[in-house]
């Protein structure tokens, strides 16, 4: 066995006991001392290596909290906001009916006098209309044929 | 008697109620998140950036950001796997945001590998040989891809299956037991690389 066929078999073979109980795995390694160093991240498991110390400090809890309720009223602020903008819509909305209607009520003083002549005109109009001896005639000669 | 109390409800509280605490704002059950996963967090952002007040930094983001999105997690999926998905995007972009300081740091590290000086040496000799072969892997894990490295990680230090790293790396079973034998075959390499340069593990 060389030592690309021993890594080839460090590669693929996930179990380690029987890397142990692989007597030419054994005898390459007794010899290879490269090979020993590759393979003992196999063998002992590179969890084992992949350990440190390193914990977080005693800050890290504290930083993380102050970041937590400043992110909170960011949050509270934003929902504030939203609320401030849609009850702003809904009083908006609410003004602009009211204003409708008494814009459209003849007997608001906010119906313009403008409005009130156009309306008085169409009435003027129609009763002219009406008022006419050969419309009317007309129109009741039309009914009668139908 | 606080303490006592707060002890006393990490071991009752699920994650789920957790969960539904910090949804509500609960000040108590964010901290007692932070308390359950701040360990596993931090290992993960540590063990990808490699600088601890930074690491730090990103495990805070990693919390903030969960406290952000927390509506959004669908609970089809373990907390866990949220919080490493969470915290391996994080450091990875920290680390993207970050090369030059890290090529420097890289630079600053291989230093000690690569020096044959006496004094170097001596400093090796003295260190127990454990903790050279660490330093040696993390070293060789700096020079793998991201994605490499990540499954890696996450299945030889946090001890997840391929499935579960299919899970936080949004990829396919295939693909990750494709990523963690192509890491194996570099660390491989360098590894051996590496023991080449340094003599002075022939008397070990």
């Amino acid at each position: 066995m060389n030592c690309k066929d021993l890594h080839k078999i460090l590669l693929e073979q996930e179990n380690k006991s029987a890397l142990f109980l692989n007597e030419e795995v054994e005898s390459h390694l007794q010899k290879c001392n490269k090979c020993r160093f590759l393979a003992d991240y196999y063998l002992i498991g590179f969890n084992k290596y992949l350990l440190h110390n390193e914990t977080v400090s005693s800050l890290f809890y504290d930083n993380l909290m102050r970041k937590f309720n400043v992110q909170k009223k960011t949050n509270n602020t934003k929902l504030n906001k939203g609320l401030l903008i849609l009850s702003g819509l809904a009083a908006s909305i609410v003004f602009a009916i009211i204003i409708g209607y008494f814009l459209g009520n003849s007997k608001s003083f906010l119906y313009s006098q403008n409005t009130k002549q156009i309306t008085n005109n169409i009435d003027n109009e129609y009763i002219t209309l009406m008022s006419n001896h050969d419309f009317t005639e007309n129109y009741l000669n039309l009914l009668s044929d139908e | 008697m606080q303490y006592i109390k707060t002890i006393a409800e990490i071991k009752i509280k699920t994650d789920e109620e957790l969960l539904d605490g910090i949804l509500s704002g609960s000040f108590e059950d964010f901290s007692l998140f932070v308390n359950r996963y701040k360990d596993m967090v931090f290992r993960l952002c540590y063990s990808i950036i490699r600088k601890k007040e930074d690491a730090e930094d990103v495990a805070q983001e990693v919390f903030i950001q969960v406290f952000k999105s927390i509506e959004q997690f669908r609970k089809e999926s373990k907390i866990s796997t949220w919080l490493y998905r969470v915290s391996v995007n994080k450091s990875i972009n920290y680390k993207k945001k970050n090369k030059r300081y890290n090529f420097l740091d890289l630079v600053e590290n291989s230093f000690f590998i690569s020096n044959n000086s006496n004094e170097i040496q001596d400093s090796v000799i003295n260190e127990d040989l454990e903790n050279i072969k660490s330093k040696i892997l993390f070293q060789s894990l700096e020079k793998l891809p991201d994605s490499q490295k990540t499954a890696f990680l996450l299945h030889h230090q946090e001890g997840l299956s391929y499935h579960e790293i299919s899970d936080v790396l949004g990829t396919t079973h295939s693909a990750v037991e494709s990523l963690i034998h192509r890491a194996k075959q570099n660390l491989n390499k360098y590894i051996i690389s590496e023991y080449k340069k340094q003599r002075i593990f022939e008397r070990f």
